[in-house]
């Protein structure tokens, strides 16, 4: 199928536009230069609904708006819209799909008209929408050739490893017309137990009723097995999914942090951090007592005490130091004699005397003596400041430093701790809510419940296997009884053939699903290799890239090490990537289709922008794209080669602001200039940005 | 042909000759009504129809074709006898 004109009317902006597209297999591109919000994914949103109705537009038309926006009506009379494509599958082609639209969004007298095109004219095609459905691309498929640049990248890049799973899977199940032989297959079972209950209804031969029976019941009983062992499938799927995912949310917490292991190393710090401040507290005891060391008070005070010594010894020179009254006193009283060697018995009045006038004496003396008093203590009580005594005492110096680095290194431990909790906590509060272990246990769950449905479905394609070899043997002799019985040749003659069609299809579709889907693979590979030139062999960081069995498409890098297509590769990666399945799907299916792709070329430059522009060439059978000025440049000679046609479009609300002359249009409107290649002329002049900013700074600056 | 028809049909050509040519022709029989069922079956992807039914024929043309040749060689054998 190859598209070849398009004429719109009042779609959105594109009130009254015509394109031609390049048919020539010698000139396969055609080029829509356009920039943005000027009409390019309209355009493309309006050859889709032309094709393929409402359901194409984006949310399948709902609430998707059809008329130019600025339309104004004041009668409110509806607004016709139309647009025809002109194609070519084998005969020519015209189709026109019109409707009425009101401004509040009601579509009217939806029409579709299918022509065949002739020399001489055209014939209207009766009941056209059967016909569309013959002769275009099924609907399935649309997204594979009508390529939004962005959305396309939903074959890799998609939140859900189902949902890509099944976009990819769709699409090679539909290129390959997997779903066809899919529903052939379910259709000739169905074809084949009709027969078999034909067989039975031969009634003359009770054997082979009985047979006939059997068969039926085995027929339903596979079925059953079938349907559950699929549920069972669709079930190990669905739970392989949740794991994935629940991988995924474990991995994603994991990088913020394990809460559990978070929490264990958050308990850990606090138990050192105890244990530093209860060695920190004895620290300060061992502190607190070297200050009650006598020599630390001797070293400080040295100064001051080596003048109270000397103060001291001259009193205790002139003796004045100690003082010896009272205790000679005392010491007499406690004898008998006194010193001038008078008795002092307490019995003789004499002695009594005397001993009164001593303790008179004493009395007396001690309020005298107690200054005395008070420096012979403090002669005796200071002689173990004496620097001269310090032999037995261990410095206090040494100990002081042992306290103080220890105290210095506890600090420095404390203050490491605490930064460490500190940051435990932030990460703790940035994890939120997101339990781990929690996740864990459902993971556990998950897997758990996958075995169980691995069992089950184990178990069903045992039981299958062991009814399809009853049924096998039951077919043998329900063959065997048909053939002895002359009015079932014909039922088992059709159920030969029956089974023979059944047989192939199958083998097709096992063909398909193996070969075919390798050779996708294999040449999605090598496009993609050479789109982005990387050269496994000059260890490049993408090696690889390939489909596997369960539709996911996957990426290697060194060492078969795997790459996400979402997070490992860069944008024009993603995109070649993308390319390069849709371009290996469609020279596989050996599908002749149009590739109509829009921005295919943005985040990319340099080599993989040409590379990918020359491949997506080569590997099409009629190419359209669309283009920004910025994706065109560094391929203007590619464009200049390949390109039949390049249509320039420019929007004319544009002006005064990007394009240099008015197009003296009042409303907006994607215009089509006379450019027939990549130069200007004066109806798409731009504004270089420099004007632009220019312009703008004026305005600024007049307002 | 505006679908990969002829990709289906060169796969669909190659598979028949691994099963039995029952009689002479048989093989070109069912590869008609393989073509039939799967033209049937894109065409009920498109607009529902009688799929059933039409499978169902094709099948059993495939099949009266067998019946009719197995009748004549039956026939052939007896008269021979």
């Amino acid at each position: 199928m190859k598209l070849i004109c398009a004429k719109f009317q009042n779609f959105r902006l594109l009130r009254d536009l015509r394109l031609d597209f390049s048919t020539r297999d010698d000139k396969k591109l055609t080029v829509i230069r356009a920039s943005n919000e000027s009409g390019k994914t309209t355009i493309l949103n309006a050859l889709q609904w032309a094709l393929y109705g409402d359901n194409a537009l984006p949310n399948r038309g709902k609430g998707y708006r059809l008329f130019p926006i600025d339309w104004n009506v004041p009668d409110g009379r509806p607004i016709p819209i139309s647009v025809q494509v002109d194609f070519e599958v084998t005969n020519r082609y015209r189709l026109i799909r019109s409707v009425e639209e009101t401004t509040d969004g009601n579509r009217l007298n939806p029409k579709i008209e299918l022509f065949e095109l002739s020399e001489t004219g055209c014939d209207r095609i009766k009941h056209p929408e059967a016909q569309i459905s013959r002769l275009f691309l099924p609907p399935n498929l649309r997204e594979v050739f009508f390529t939004d640049g962005d959305r396309a990248l939903s074959f890799i890049e998609s939140d859900s490893l189902k949902a890509k799973r099944e976009q990819v899977q769709e699409a090679i199940r539909s290129l390959l017309e997997l779903d066809v032989i899919e529903a052939a297959l379910d259709h000739l079972k169905k074809t084949i137990a009709g027969l078999n209950k034909n067989s039975k209804n031969l009634a003359s031969d009770t054997e082979l009723a009985q047979i006939a029976t059997k068969l039926e019941e085995i027929d339903k009983k596979i079925e059953l097995v079938e349907n559950e062992r699929d549920d069972a499938k669709q079930q190990f799927d669905e739970v392989n999914q949740s794991l994935t995912e629940i991988d995924r949310d474990i991995e994603a917490a994991l990088v913020k942090g394990d809460q559990e292991e978070l929490n264990r190393k958050l308990k850990k710090a606090e138990t050192e951090l105890n244990r530093i401040r209860d060695r920190e507290e004895k620290l300060a005891s061992e502190h607190s007592q070297l200050f009650r060391n006598p020599t630390l008070f001797r070293d400080l005070l040295a100064p001051v005490l080596e003048l109270s010594f000397e103060k001291l010894n001259e009193l205790r020179d002139q003796g004045k130091l100690p003082s010896l009254t009272i205790p000679v006193l005392v010491e007499r009283l406690i004898g008998v004699t006194c010193i001038c060697g008078e008795a002092l018995d307490k019995q003789s009045e004499d002695g009594k005397r005397r001993r009164e006038h001593i303790e008179r004496l004493i009395t007396e003396s001690r309020s005298a003596d107690e200054l005395q008093k008070c420096l012979t203590d403090l002669y005796y009580g200071s002689l173990v400041l004496n620097p001269k005594d310090d032999t037995n005492d261990k410095h206090w110096g040494a100990e002081y430093k042992r306290i103080s680095m220890h105290h210095d290194e506890l600090d420095r431990q404390r203050e490491e701790l605490e930064k460490e909790l500190a940051a435990l906590e932030v990460q703790l509060e940035d994890i939120g809510n997101t339990d781990i272990q929690k996740l864990r246990s459902t993971k556990q769950q998950y897997i758990a419940q996958r075995k169980s449905l691995n069992d089950t479905r184990i178990d069903h394609e045992r039981e299958l296997e062991r009814l399809k070899e009853r049924q096998r043997s039951l077919t043998a002799t329900h063959k065997n009884l048909i053939n002895k019985h002359r009015r079932g040749t014909r039922i088992l003659a059709k159920l030969d053939a029956t089974r023979d069609i059944s047989q192939i299809f199958q083998n097709s579709y096992n063909r398909i699903t193996n070969e075919e889907l390798q050779k996708v693979s294999q040449l999605m590979n090598n496009l993609f290799l050479e789109m982005i030139g990387a050269d496994a062999e000059q260890g490049s960081i993408i090696q690889k890239a390939k489909i596997s069995k369960d539709f996911d498409i996957l990426v290697y890098g060194p060492n078969e090490r795997a790459l996400n297509p979402d997070r490992d590769l860069n944008g024009a990666s993603r995109r070649a990537l993308t390319l390069a399945f849709i371009f290996a799907l469609t020279q596989v299916s050996e599908v002749e289709a149009p590739n109509v792709i829009d921005t295919p070329l943005g985040m990319m430059d340099g080599f993989v922008k040409r590379s990918v522009l020359k491949t997506a060439v080569k590997e099409s059978s009629q190419l359209i794209l669309f283009l920004t000025r910025s994706e065109i440049k560094d391929c203007e000679d590619i464009i200049a080669d390949e390109a039949e046609h390049v249509i320039t479009i420019t929007n004319s609300a544009h002006y005064p602001n990007i394009l240099v002359n008015d197009p003296h249009i009042n409303e907006p409107q994607a215009l089509r200039c006379p450019c027939a290649d990549l130069g200007e002329c004066k109806m798409c002049k731009r504004r270089t940005d420099v004007e632009v900013e220019i312009q703008q700074r004026t305005l600024r600056n007049l307002i | 042909m505006s679908f990969n028809k002829e990709k289906m049909v060169k796969l669909i050509l190659n598979e028949c000759e691994s099963i039995e040519e029952r009689r002479d022709g048989y093989r070109k029989k069912v590869l008609d009504a393989i073509v039939e069922i799967l033209n049937a079956e894109r065409e009920h992807k498109g607009q529902k129809t009688n799929i059933q039914q039409q499978v169902d024929d094709a099948c059993h043309v495939a099949g009266d074709f067998l019946t009719k040749k197995r009748d004549i060689d039956n026939l052939t054998t007896e008269v021979t006898q």
